[in-house]
């Protein structure tokens, strides 16, 4: 019965995930994740590869999370940012105006000069906090119960005070659908 | 932003909005507003929309708003110039504010430099803005005619160093740490900086703070020069620090002008948005282009407002 799987038998092993030291900038973050994104998307073409990225001191300990949302928001505020992202861009340029001194606002460079300033900008910085994480023998209804009332798409996966593995949304949702498998 | 942030922001703008309506001074400027035979929402409404086009024209024309703000609403308005210097000071502080954390965030503005000098400028403010309140208005009216025509000159002849050269740091800057580097992003050039005659340039900040806080005009247009000219920082890192400097040193000034009831809801809010709003078209704009011709404009509009406030405080 698939529900009855526990979640370490569904989650990524910590060796096989994306992880990164807090002090990386985003552009080693994002050479992490896209590299272990795509060799997971070859070799497991029907599951996803990792989404996200963790972030973690030299003793393994968890410090964050980045995702997709993460990077995107950081590389290109002014179109992925929220509205506080966009003001303070929009400050930052009235702030060169009125010096007059406008040819200086790094907005007016290109499109890819801004992404690699940005790509700059240190992972601890911009991280996510971890909401929550779950035992290794926990099963599968525990997982589910914990990613939704969380609003939250992976789970840090503990073994005692060790960190073991990463369950995904897309670990539950294949764990949850081979129910139609029979 | 998480959705509860903004909530609790409006709520908090709201109830700020509402402690600010329900002072004696709003009750004041509501009396002013109403016995002068225009409806009370009139005033507000002119000064919307004149701060608009401030706001447009003074980034077209390299400026900062409380530069443009105080001598024009001062020179042409019939309000007392306590309130114009108290709203200036605001309307400066709000472009500070919205720049100030994109800037520490694109590690523009430097906290090293910032720091001392804010330190210096603030007292010297606060200093400036209760001097500014205890004088009477025709010596500040006077002292404030001056300084603008002193603006005036300084934009005609003032000039810009990008990366100033520095041969040697001098030994109070290098005490107090005051050094960096920034990337530069369209070469991707890692610029080191330092500074030099740091002594003078804090001596400067002291009759920058007292004129910022006297006269409610903001400083950006002393402090980049100061900063980048006689200091050294490149012009980057000047006009970054300057700004964000600029929300320390206004905001102890606009405490005093608050504590003496010199701010008015009526006239800030509307002075406000309207600059804001024009600030953002005027960005937009000046990426399409930049006519030359509005920083004359603007120098003559200044000239013209500086001699005005001279004219008023002689009593001609």
């Amino acid at each position: 019965m698939p529900l009855k799987k526990k979640i370490r038998d569904l989650m990524i092993p910590i060796d096989k995930y994306a992880s990164v030291f807090p002090d990386a900038t985003l552009k080693e973050a994002a050479m992490t994740l896209r590299a272990s994104h795509c060799e997971l998307e070859t070799g497991m073409c029907t599951e996803a590869g990792p989404r996200t990225v963790l972030v973690a001191d030299e003793n393994c300990k968890l410090l964050g999370i980045l995702d997709f949302k993460c990077f995107l928001e950081t590389l290109i505020p002014e179109i992925a940012g929220g509205l506080s992202a966009k003001l303070s861009a929009l400050g930052v340029s009235i702030a060169f105006a009125q010096a007059d001194a406008e040819a200086l606002d790094e907005s007016r460079l290109g499109f890819q000069a801004r992404v690699i300033k940005n790509a700059e900008t240190k992972v601890r910085d911009i991280m996510l906090k971890v909401r929550g994480t779950i035992d290794a023998d926990a099963s599968v209804m525990d997982g589910l119960k914990k990613m939704f009332r969380n609003k939250i798409v992976v789970l840090p996966v503990y073994e005692g005070d060790k960190l073991v593995g990463v369950l995904r949304d897309t670990d539950l949702f294949l764990a949850v659908t081979d129910v139609f498998e029979g | 932003m998480r959705k509860n942030d903004k909530l609790w922001m409006i709520i908090l703008f709201c109830l700020f909005s509402l402690m600010l309506l329900a002072s004696p001074a709003f009750a004041d400027a509501s009396a002013v507003a109403a016995s002068d035979g225009h409806a009370w929402w009139f005033w507000p409404l002119v000064l919307l929309i004149v701060t608009f086009i401030m706001g447009v024209v003074a980034v077209l024309a390299g400026v900062g708003g409380g530069v443009l703000f105080v001598p024009i609403i001062s020179g042409f308005f019939p309000f007392h110039l306590d309130f114009v210097r108290g709203t200036g000071l605001l309307v400066a502080l709000s472009g500070a504010l919205a720049a100030g954390p994109g800037l520490l965030k694109l590690n523009l503005a430097s906290l090293r430099l910032a720091i001392p000098v804010a330190l210096i400028a603030s007292t010297c403010a606060i200093i400036g803005a209760m001097i500014g309140l205890a004088l009477p208005t025709n010596i500040v009216q006077i002292c404030l005619g001056a300084t603008i025509l002193g603006i005036c000159a300084l934009m005609l002849t003032a000039k810009k160093s990008e990366v100033p050269d520095v041969p040697k740091a001098d030994k109070l800057s290098s005490m107090l740490h005051i050094y960096g580097v920034y990337q530069e992003a369209s070469t991707g050039e890692i610029v080191d900086w330092k500074v030099h005659r740091t002594p003078m340039g804090l001596a400067l900040f002291v009759l920058i703070g007292v004129m910022a806080g006297m006269f409610g005009l903001g400083a950006g247009w002393a402090n980049v020069p100061v900063l980048n000219l006689l200091m050294g920082a490149p012009l980057k890192i000047s006009v970054a620090t300057s700004k964000f400097l600029l929300s320390i040193t206004d905001t102890s000034a606009a405490w005093i002008y608050m504590n003496k009831g010199c701010v008015i809801p009526m006239m800030v809010v509307p002075s406000l948005v309207g600059i804001m709003l024009g600030s953002f078209v005027g960005v937009r704009l000046l990426k399409i282009a930049k006519p030359g011709f509005i920083r004359w404009m603007v120098i003559g509009i200044l000239a013209f407002a500086g001699i005005k406030a001279l004219s008023k405080g002689l009593g001609f």
